[in-house]
């Protein structure tokens, strides 16, 4: 399973990794601390290389979750049968994710730190259980 | 003297006549001789007493007549008085007075004449009656000799006592010593006729002179009796015709000056005769007709008279023959000049009970008439004037009479001229406006000087203003009905009074904006006087640095519509002070609609607009409360929320990893770093909120910028060290501006951290702060670097957002130029930002 992890916070995604490695999702995650990075890789990644799952924190520098669900709006289509996007933040503000669901691509939002139950809904959606 | 009267004494006791000495007023200084026996007094009673006492009155003045011809060495004829007895019997006394010889006294002896007249001797009865009949005449008869000497006086003792003579004042004088000496000659050649003929010979008109030295006209006949033995004289009979030659002599005289007033009188005078014929003209008349006597007189007069005329003057000449004096005027045409207007007067000359011929005296009124013409035209024109007189107009003369009055007048007051010309000023019903308007008129009367007041006519409820103008003549008088004038103006005074005293500014102000008035409340408002603000431009006294430009070209543009608006505007006082007013600005349009000015009320409306700015500033606050509560929110929900997330994660994984792994070592060093993280982000906002609580605490003052900077830069001295930056400090030393000095080191150390940290790695770091001087601004500080700079238009309005970051992989948690901006504002600065990536960032900071 190709697992994308977008976050700036390094701590964050230490504990995130640990999480989704253990509880089985995947064995690897591939971890941006730059949006525009992950933006880019998607951008030149095949469809069939494109990632089942990509984790995305809103609050960072530069480029944010929401510019990165904007930016990544002319791909929707290509995306949208491949790709879950879950919006992992530290947020705790209502309207954060009232707007998520504007976004088709997102799937859900999951407030931090990620726990089982959060994995057992990604495994519930994608459908993936090993 | 008392020896001489007992001497006289002793002579007079002998006497029978009455011997006295008296003073000129008559009193008895002596008496002697027969006094008892005529006066029934003794010597001794008379002396002091008066003999006027005695006597009549008129005996007493001839006695008086008497002393006056002694006194001037003349002679006292004899005379007769009355004396009156002690027994109240009348004698008659026969007076001869002589000088005494002593001064004021003379002697008087009085003889008792018998009760009856003597009669003169006379031989023949006929003789007597003769005597009798020339003694009661008027003529005086003398005989005179050869030698014209009298020689006997007779004839009426009335004539001669009327010449003051008596017959022995004559006798022995020669009669040519009494005639003029202009008829001497005359006399004596008559005399010498006299002696050769026996005719009586009459001598018309001599001059005799009588006793008092007048002359008196005589007429006298000289008879020659010469060869009568029985007279053996010439006999002069005198007849006193003073009286027919004074009368003559008028007569004379009255007829010279006749002549005189016919020959000299400027007006022509004519005398014709009951047919027309002219019989004598005066020299006037020639000179006036230029013709001589002989072309005129025994010529008819209607021969010169134009023939239209001759009907007229034949009628006229036959009232005059009826006996009528007439009088008329008559027009003549004079060739090659203007008519000549002749007044006639005709006189009729009487002679007996017949009118023998007619004056007629002509005066030329040609000129008077003219003239005359010439002064009834101007009253005409003065009249037409009087009427053209739009003013109520009257005259009064010097008694309160009206003397003229125009139409207008008659109209104001509802009068009838007619009924008034001639009557007292008392006569006009002016109610009870009377007493004041006669107090003035008679003022103006006595003073001579013209006067100018109004009154209110109370009965007809109008307005008068009434100008006097003073003449010889009387007073002239003026009337305009100024109602209306009058009610606008009390009107006006009412308004004046209520904008005087109203709290509000009241101004007038024309279309350019002038001032015209102002009212009280005006100054108390402004502080400007009234006299300080007329001809001001209101925009120019009242504006200031803070007014609304706008508001100011808006009140400019709606002067021009004549229609009332309304606005609010920053004004100044006079000290300076701000004050808002609204403004009512009112139009005043003249009775051709055109503007006269305007009016505008001022309103403070300073507390309110202070109201006003207070709510904004509050809702300013609430805002920013309520945005600094959502900014909180969200610092709670992400910043807040951040490490405490990873705090929870790493806990819980903690619990469930061996503690002997490497991965649990450096979990547990995660964790210490969240709780770090966290504490970080508590005393971020510890910061943000006392700074934004001691906003209006914090102490401001003058702090040195050079001394401040090099301080920030020794604190980060290893920093910069460690990565070779280069610092130059461009500030002039001593340069103050105004703040604080914890805060100007926060904004130099979050600026330098930044530059260190957003160096770039591909060259050394170099800081560049630079101040310069602005003036009343204050001092803008330039804080560049040659770092990496960032893309300004990607970061917009965020560069000094709280949390907002820019770039990877820094430590950075966008606080630094947060704060950095949180602290100028707090001093009253302001700061902005320039920036290229890979280029460097320029921070431009204004501190006053």
């Amino acid at each position: 399973m190709n697992v994308f992890l977008i976050d700036d916070d390094e701590l964050s995604t230490f504990l995130t990794r640990h999480w989704l490695v253990r509880e089985g999702l995947c064995e690897e995650v591939q971890t941006f601390i730059s949006a525009e990075e992950a933006l880019t890789s998607l951008e030149q990644c095949p469809d069939y290389l494109l990632p089942q799952v990509i984790f995305l924190d809103l609050n960072m520098p530069v480029m944010s979750g929401w510019e990165f669900l904007d930016a990544l709006s002319p791909q929707a289509a290509r995306l949208k049968s491949r790709t879950q996007i879950y919006i992992l933040t530290s947020s705790l503000d209502l309207n954060d994710e009232m707007r998520s669901k504007d976004y088709d691509l997102v799937a859900a939002f999951i407030h931090k730190p990620i726990k089982s139950e959060d994995i057992q809904l990604i495994r519930f959606h994608t459908g993936i259980y090993n | 003297m008392n020896q001489n009267y007992d001497f006289l004494a002793s002579v007079c006791s002998c006497a029978n006549d009455l011997i006295c000495v008296l003073n000129q007023d008559g009193e008895f200084l002596f008496s002697g001789g027969g006094v008892y026996p005529l006066t029934g007094f003794l010597p001794e009673e008379l002396t002091g007493r008066s003999i006027k006492t005695l006597c009549s009155a008129s005996g007493w003045e001839t006695m008086r007549q008497g002393f006056d011809r002694l006194t001037q060495g003349l002679a006292a004829p004899l005379f007769e008085t009355q004396l009156q007895h002690r027994t109240g019997e009348w004698k008659r006394i026969q007076w001869s007075l002589s000088p005494s010889g002593e001064e004021g006294a003379l002697v008087a002896i009085g003889r008792e004449l018998p009760a009856k007249n003597i009669v003169q001797t006379g031989e023949f009865r006929h003789e007597a009656l003769y005597r009798i009949l020339v003694a009661h005449g008027t003529d005086m008869a003398a005989l005179i000799n050869e030698k014209g000497e009298y020689i006997y006086i007779g004839g009426s003792s009335n004539a001669l006592t009327s010449l003051g003579y008596r017959p022995e004042n004559l006798l022995g004088r020669s009669f040519l010593e009494f005639t003029h000496p202009e008829d001497l000659a005359k006399l004596q050649a008559l005399l010498a006729e006299t002696l050769a003929a026996t005719q009586p010979i009459q001598i018309p008109e001599l001059r005799f002179r009588d006793a008092t030295g007048n002359w008196h006209w005589v007429e006298v006949t000289v008879i020659n009796q010469l060869y009568n033995p029985k007279i053996n004289a010439l006999i002069v009979t005198s007849h006193d015709i003073t009286e027919r030659i004074q009368t003559r002599q008028q007569l004379q005289e009255s007829e010279q000056r006749f002549k005189a007033l016919f020959e000299n009188n400027p007006s022509t005078i004519l005398l014709e005769d009951r047919n027309g014929m002219v019989l004598d003209v005066n020299p006037a008349l020639l000179h006036k007709f230029g013709v001589q006597k002989a072309d005129v007189v025994n010529h008819s007069i209607y021969s010169f008279l134009p023939a239209d005329l001759v009907p007229v003057c034949k009628e006229m000449i036959q009232r005059v023959l009826a006996g009528n004096k007439l009088k008329f005027e008559l027009e003549l045409p004079v060739c090659g000049q203007e008519n000549r207007i002749l007044e006639v007067n005709k006189i009729p000359v009487k002679i007996g009970s017949e009118i023998a011929a007619v004056y007629t005296i002509a005066k030329d009124i040609t000129q008077v008439t003219t003239y005359y013409k010439t002064v009834q035209r101007q009253a005409q024109k003065l009249n037409t004037i009087f009427e053209s007189i739009t003013d109520a107009f009257f005259t009064l003369d010097r008694n309160w009479h009206f003397t003229s009055i125009n139409s207008e007048f008659a109209r104001v007051l509802g009068v009838d001229r007619n009924d008034l010309i001639g009557q007292k000023l008392s006569v006009l019903n002016l109610g009870k406006a009377y007493k004041k308007y006669f107090k003035q008129l008679k003022q103006a009367a006595e003073t001579g000087e013209s006067i100018h007041f109004e009154i209110f006519l109370n009965h007809k409820l109008i307005w008068l203003e009434v100008r006097v103008f003073p003449s010889e003549e009387g007073l002239s008088v003026y009337f305009t009905d100024v109602t209306e004038k009058v009610k606008a103006r009390q009107e006006l005074e009412k308004l004046s009074l209520v904008a005087n005293k109203t709290i509000n500014g009241v101004i007038f102000i024309d279309a350019g904006k002038i001032i015209e008035w102002v009212n009280e409340g005006f100054t108390n408002l402004t502080g400007y006087t009234a006299a300080e603000a007329i001809g001001q431009n209101a925009g120019h006294l009242l504006h200031g640095p803070d007014t609304d430009q706008a508001v100011s070209a808006r009140i400019k543009n709606n002067l021009q519509f004549h229609k009332p608006f309304r606005e609010e505007i920053l004004n100044y006082k006079k000290t300076g002070e701000k004050l808002w007013f609204a403004l009512d600005f009112s139009p005043v349009l003249n009775n051709e609609g055109k503007l006269s000015r305007y009016i505008v009320i001022q309103t403070d409306i300073t507390y309110r607009k202070e109201a006003e700015a207070a709510q904004l500033q509050l809702t300013k606050d609430l805002y920013r409360q309520n945005r600094d509560m959502q900014q909180f929110t969200y610092i709670v929900s992400h910043n807040l929320r951040g490490p405490v997330a990873n705090a929870m994660g790493y806990a819980q994984v903690l619990t469930e990893t061996n503690p002997d792994t490497p991965v649990f070592r450096e979990m547990l060093a995660n964790l210490k770093t969240s709780v770090f993280r966290l504490d970080g982000v508590l005393k971020d906002l510890n910061q943000i909120l006392s700074i934004r609580d001691n906003k209006d605490n914090i102490g401001l003052e003058k702090v040195d910028l050079a001394a401040n900077c090099r301080k920030a830069v020794a604190s980060l001295q290893e920093s910069l060290e460690s990565c070779q930056a280069e610092v130059k400090l461009d500030i002039k030393e001593g340069t103050l501006v105004h703040g604080n000095k914890t805060y100007l080191h926060s904004v130099f150390y979050n600026l330098l951290s930044n530059a260190i940290k957003y160096r770039s790695p591909e060259r050394r770091l170099q800081i560049t702060i630079a101040t310069t001087e602005q003036g009343f601004k204050g001092t803008t500080i330039s804080f560049s670097d040659n770092g990496s700079g960032f893309d300004l238009q990607k970061a917009g309005d965020q560069v000094f957002k709280l949390y907002k970051r820019f770039h990877h992989h820094t430590e950075g948690r966008g606080i630094g130029l947060f704060l950095v901006k949180t602290h100028i504002e707090a001093m009253g600065g302001q700061i902005e930002v320039s920036s290229q990536v890979d280029n460097g960032t320029t921070f431009l900071i204004q501190l006053k």
